[in-house]
C-alpha cells in the first residue's frame, strides 16, 4: 500500500482552497504570500493570505454577506471576545513546539503499532467545534504526506491518526494542525482511555439487554394479566411463566449483577450504599419468582424487576458520562503546555522533552518559557515569574550563580542554567508529589441517598420481620407471600434512579456556565457550610499590575510609555497600556521613539526621548542614578500608596517628574461573592504566599478582617491551614490556581481552581471554573443546594410511595398488577421532579 | 397443540438476534460517537482510495 499518490489521486483537492499544503515546499507563491500579506480579512488566518486580504473565496463571500447586512459589528465583537484560545496555540513558526512528541517515553504511552508498519495514536483537540473543523481535519492525509487517516470525534474532541512512522514524524503532523488553527495535546494514556472506552460499551450493552429482557418481560405480562380476567390454559399459563421466569433470571444475572456485586462490597467495607436494598428486593423477589414458577402457583414478580435494573442502569449510565466529560475537560485544559527543553551540549543546541533531562545538563531558557527543571544560573541576566509556585506577585531578578526552580517563568533574556534536579526531585515535583499523598489521604464521602437507604434496610426488615410475626399468627400458609411482598415493593427503586438523575443534571447545567466538576458528591459537600480559603495573586486578583495613581503630567507618562516599549516586563506592560488609555491608542503610537535606551534588570529603564533623558523606575533606580526625590513627591508616595504598593518613578536628570502606584489589579467580582458568601454562612479566609503588607492591602479592599487572612503562607503550609481545619471537623473548601495551592487543593474537602492556573491544580482540584470569574462558587454553591434539595423532595417522594405499597403488601392488598404499575410511575415522579427541579431557576 | 408454542420461541429468538446485532455493533464501536458521523454524511467528495484501504489495515489488526 502506497500513499503517495494522495495528492495526485483527487483531483477536487486543488479545489479547495484552505487545502493550501503548509508543508508543501515547492508551493512558492504561498510561501511569499506568508511573508508579505496581513490576516484574511474574515477568518483573521494568515496562511494563503492574497492581494484582496483574504485566503480564500469563501472568507471573502462570508465577508461581503456580513458587510452588505450591515452586521460590521461582528467583527469587533469577535476581536474581544477571542482571548484565550487564541493565544493558546503556540507560535506556528515554532517548529521544536512538539517535540516531546517525538520522544519514547510518550510513544510508549500513547502510540500503538497496527498492521502495515504502520501506527496511531489518539490526540485531543482544541478549537474544535462545527463540522467544517472536521472536514478540515479528516483531510489531514492530503496535507501531510505519510498520514494515512484521521478521524475526529467531536464530542470527545479527540482525533485519531494513522500514520506512517517512516515517512511523517508526529510533531510535523501536529505542527501541520497548528498551522490549520487547532491545538492538538496528548490524549490521557492509552490504556485509561481503552478501558474507559470498553467501560462504556459494555454499560451500553447491558442497559440494551435489560432493556430487551424487561420489554419482552412486559409482553409477557400484559398477556398473563389480560388471562387473569378472560381466562387462559392452564398450559399456556405454565409456558409463559416459564418464559418469564428464563427472561427474568437473564436479566437480573446479566445486567443486574452489578447491583448484586456492588451491595456485596458495600456490606464487606460496611458502608451504606443505595445497591443494598435494591439488591435485597432483587435477591428476594428473584428467589421467590423461581420458587412460584417452579411450583407452578403464586405470583413471579419478574416484571417490576426487570423494568427496575433497566430503569436504575440509565441513571447511573448519565450520571459516569457526565462526569467523564468534566474530568475529560480538565483532561484537556491540563495539558496544554508542550514540556520541552533547549539542552546545549558540546557548543549545539538541541530541544528535547522535558523528561530527558538529567541534573548537569545546560539548558537554555528563552524569554516567555517555562524553566525546565530546578538549577543555577550559570550564564546571562533576567528576571522570572515565580508567581505560580511562591505566589509572590513581583519578579525576582536572577544572575549567573541564582537559584531558579522549575515551573517559573522567565521574562525577560535568554539564560542558561545547569541542571540539578530534575523531575520528581524539583520543587515543583515534591510539591505534585504531596498533593497525590494529600488526594489519596482524602475520606470518601458517603452521599446523602446512601445515607437513607442505609436507615432504609434496618426500617424495611423490622417492618418485613413484624408482618411475617403478624400473618403467621394470622394465617401460617400466607406469611411468606406477605413478606416477600414487602421486601420487593420496598426496593427505592425511583431513589435509585432519581439521585444520579439529579447529579447528571447538575453537572451539566454547572459545565454549561462554565464550571466542571469532577464527581457528583462534591455537589453535596458545597451543599452544606464550612471554611473557604481563598488564595490571593490569581485568585482575588486579576494576577496582574495596574495603575491605581497616576501624579504628573501626560507627557511624562507618554515619555514612560515609549522607553518601556520595548519591554515584556510586566511593569512596563501595564504603563503602556495605561498610556494608550490615557493618550488614546493614535497618540501613543505617532511617538517618536527612544534613544539610547538601556535597561536595568529589576530597576528600570533610561533613554532619550524629544531630546531629553529619563529615567524610569524604582526609587532604588533614581538613588542610583543620584535623583534626587524631593520630600514633597516621597511624602505624596507615601499617603497614597503606603508601603503595600509598588511605586514608578519617573525622572529627568535633575529631578522627579511624575511618580505611578502600581497594584496587583483585585477581581472585580471578589467582594461581592466574598460577601454573599459570608451570608451564605461559609467562613471566609485567604492565605497568600506574598508579604503582609499587600496582603493587608487586598483584605481592605475586599473587607476582610486581619484575622481572616495569613501572609507568607508557604505551599507547604497552605496544606498545614487546610488540614488544621479539618480536623475541626469542618467541610474546607480551598480555592487556588498555583502549584503553591496545590497540595492544598488536593487535601481540601473540595479544591477549586480558577481559570488561568497551572497544571497540577488542575488535577488537584474537584470543580474548575473555566469562565474564569469568582461568580462560579456562588454558582457552584447555589447549585449544590438545589441538587440536594431536589434529592431531598426524590427522597421524599420515593419513600412515601414505597410506605404505602408496603402498607398496602402487608396488609395483603397489593396485587402484582397495582405493583408493577406502581413501580414505573413512581420513577416517573421522580424523574419530573428532578428535571422541573433544576429548570425553574435555570 | 396450539401456536403459541411455536411463536412464542419464535419471538424470543427474534429479540435475541436483535440483542446480539446490537452487541456486534456496540463492540464494533458503532456507539462511541453519536456525534461527528452526522456531520461527515454531509460531505460529498469521495474519500480517497488510500484511506480505504487503511481501514481495512485497521480492522484487520483488531
Amino acid at each position: 500500500m502506497t500513499t503517495q499518490n494522495i495528492d495526485s489521486a483527487d483531483p477536487a483537492a486543488d479545489k479547495l482552497p484552505t487545502l493550501h499544503s503548509p508543508t508543501n515546499e515547492s508551493d512558492s507563491k504561498f510561501e511569499s504570500d506568508v511573508r508579505s500579506t496581513d490576516h484574511c480579512r474574515h477568518c483573521g488566518q494568515t496562511s494563503g493570505v492574497d492581494e484582496t486580504g483574504f485566503c480564500c473565496s469563501g472568507c471573502e463571500l462570508a465577508y461581503k454577506i456580513i458587510r452588505s447586512q450591515g452586521l460590521d459589528e461582528f467583527y469587533s465583537i469577535r476581536e474581544n471576545a477571542q482571548t484565550g484560545p487564541a493565544n493558546a496555540i503556540p507560535n506556528v513558526e515554532d517548529v521544536d513546539a512538539y517535540v516531546e512528541y517525538d520522544s519514547p517515553k510518550f510513544w510508549q504511552e500513547n502510540v500503538r503499532p497496527i498492521a502495515g508498519g504502520l501506527v496511531t495514536s489518539q490526540l485531543r483537540l482544541k478549537g474544535i467545534h462545527c463540522a467544517a473543523c472536521i472536514w478540515l481535519l479528516e483531510r489531514l492525509p492530503r496535507i501531510v504526506p505519510g498520514v494515512i487517516e484521521a478521524r475526529v470525534n467531536l464530542p470527545k474532541a479527540t482525533i485519531e491518526l494513522t500514520w506512517r512512522p517512516t515517512q511523517a514524524k508526529l510533531s510535523n503532523v501536529l505542527l501541520a494542525i497548528a498551522r490549520l488553527g487547532y491545538q492538538a495535546v496528548a490524549s490521557s494514556k492509552l490504556s485509561r482511555e481503552a478501558a474507559r472506552a470498553k467501560e462504556n460499551r459494555q454499560q451500553l450493552i447491558q442497559i440494551a439487554v435489560a432493556a430487551a429482557c424487561s420489554a419482552n418481560i412486559m409482553l409477557l405480562a400484559i398477556a398473563m394479566y389480560a388471562g387473569e380476567w378472560t381466562g387462559m390454559a392452564d398450559d399456556h399459563r405454565y409456558l409463559f411463566r416459564t418464559a418469564t421466569t428464563i427472561i427474568g433470571l437473564i436479566a437480573l444475572l446479566g445486567p443486574g449483577s452489578i447491583f448484586l456485586r456492588g451491595a456485596w462490597s458495600a456490606l464487606r467495607l460496611q458502608v451504606p450504599h443505595m445497591d443494598v436494598p435494591v439488591a435485597v428486593g432483587l435477591l428476594v423477589g428473584a428467589a421467590s419468582g423461581t420458587w412460584n414458577s417452579l411450583r407452578n402457583s403464586g405470583e413471579l414478580y419478574f416484571d417490576s424487576l426487570a423494568m427496575l435494573v433497566f430503569f436504575l442502569l440509565i441513571g447511573r449510565t448519565l450520571q459516569s458520562r457526565q462526569q467523564q466529560k468534566a474530568s475529560d475537560q480538565v483532561d484537556l485544559l491540563r495539558q496544554l503546555t508542550p514540556r520541552t527543553a533547549r539542552r546545549i551540549r558540546d557548543g549545539v543546541t538541541e530541544t528535547i522533552s522535558s523528561d530527558e533531562l538529567a541534573p548537569g545538563d545546560t539548558v537554555e531558557v528563552l524569554p516567555d518559557r517555562l524553566i525546565p527543571a530546578d538549577g543555577t544560573v550559570i550564564w546571562g541576566e533576567s528576571e522570572v515569574d515565580e508567581s505560580l509556585l511562591t505566589g509572590e506577585s513581583h519578579l525576582t531578578v536572577v544572575r549567573p550563580r541564582s537559584p531558579v526552580i522549575s515551573g517559573s517563568l522567565n521574562r525577560r533574556a535568554a539564560i542558561r542554567v545547569r541542571v540539578e534536579r530534575v523531575g520528581e526531585k524539583t520543587r515543583l515535583g515534591e510539591l505534585a508529589k504531596s498533593m497525590e499523598s494529600a488526594s489519596l489521604q482524602k475520606t470518601p464521602v458517603v452521599l446523602l441517598a446512601n445515607r437513607i437507604s442505609g436507615i432504609f434496610v434496618v426500617v424495611v426488615l423490622i417492618i418485613a420481620t413484624i408482618v411475617g410475626l403478624v400473618w403467621w399468627t394470622i394465617d401460617s400458609s400466607v406469611w411468606v407471600d406477605r413478606v416477600v411482598a414487602v421486601l420487593i415493593v420496598a426496593c427505592p427503586c425511583a431513589l435509585g434512579l432519581a439521585t444520579p438523575l439529579a447529579v447528571a443534571v447538575g453537572l451539566s447545567i454547572a459545565a454549561r456556565r462554565g464550571i466542571l466538576i469532577k464527581g457528583g458528591e462534591t455537589l453535596q459537600r458545597l451543599a452544606g457550610t464550612g471554611t473557604i480559603f481563598f488564595d490571593k495573586t490569581g485568585t482575588l486578583t486579576q494576577g496582574k499590575l495596574l495603575v491605581r495613581q497616576w501624579r504628573g503630567p501626560l507627557s511624562a507618562l507618554e515619555a514612560a510609555a515609549v522607553l518601556e516599549s520595548g519591554s515584556k516586563h510586566p511593569v512596563a506592560e501595564t504603563l503602556r497600556q495605561y498610556a494608550a488609555q490615557r493618550l488614546g491608542p493614535e497618540r501613543s503610537r505617532e511617538s517618536q521613539p527612544a534613544e539610547e535606551v538601556q535597561f536595568h534588570l529589576g530597576l528600570g529603564v533610561r533613554g532619550r526621548f524629544r531630546g531629553e533623558y529619563y529615567f524610569v523606575g524604582s526609587e532604588a533606580y533614581l538613588h542610583a542614578n543620584q535623583v534626587p526625590i524631593a520630600d514633597s513627591w516621597r511624602r505624596l508616595a507615601d499617603q497614597i500608596a503606603g508601603p503595600a504598593y509598588s511605586v514608578v518613578w519617573v525622572a529627568s536628570d535633575k529631578h522627579v517628574l511624575a511618580c505611578a502606584i502600581l497594584d496587583d489589579e483585585i477581581r472585580s467580582e471578589a467582594q461581592g461573592v466574598l460577601h454573599r458568601l459570608q451570608t451564605l454562612g461559609w467562613n471566609v479566609e485567604m492565605l497568600s504566599g506574598d508579604v503582609p503588607a499587600a496582603v493587608a492591602n487586598v483584605a481592605r479592599q475586599i473587607d476582610l478582617p486581619t484575622s481572616a487572612t495569613h501572609a507568607q503562607v508557604l505551599p507547604e503550609n497552605k496544606l498545614q491551614f487546610v488540614e488544621a481545619q479539618k480536623k475541626l471537623g469542618q467541610t474546607v473548601v480551598m480555592v487556588g490556581d498555583g502549584v503553591n495551592d496545590a497540595a492544598a487543593l488536593a487535601a481540601a474537602d473540595i479544591g477549586i481552581a480558577v481559570e488561568g492556573g497551572a497544571e497540577v491544580s488542575l488535577q488537584a482540584a474537584d470543580v474548575f471554573l473555566a469562565n474564569g470569574s469568582l461568580k462560579g462558587i456562588e454558582s457552584v454553591i447555589d447549585l449544590a443546594r438545589r441538587t440536594m434539595r431536589i434529592i431531598r423532595r426524590n427522597s421524599i417522594a420515593s419513600v412515601s410511595y414505597n410506605v404505602g405499597a408496603v402498607t398496602a403488601a402487608a396488609c395483603g392488598w397489593l396485587h402484582p398488577l397495582a405493583a408493577a404499575i406502581l413501580m414505573p410511575i413512581s420513577s416517573l415522579t421522580v424523574i419530573l421532579v428532578t428535571l422541573s427541579g433544576h429548570r425553574w431557576r435555570n | 397443540m396450539s401456536v403459541v408454542y411455536i411463536v412464542l420461541p419464535l419471538a424470543l429468538l427474534l429479540a435475541t438476534a436483535a440483542v446480539i446485532a446490537f452487541v456486534f455493533a456496540t463492540k464494533q464501536g458503532q456507539f462511541d460517537d453519536l456525534e461527528t458521523p452526522k456531520y461527515r454524511m454531509l460531505w460529498d467528495d469521495q474519500p480517497v482510495a488510500v484511506a480505504n484501504n487503511s481501514k481495512d489495515d485497521s480492522e484487520t489488526s483488531k
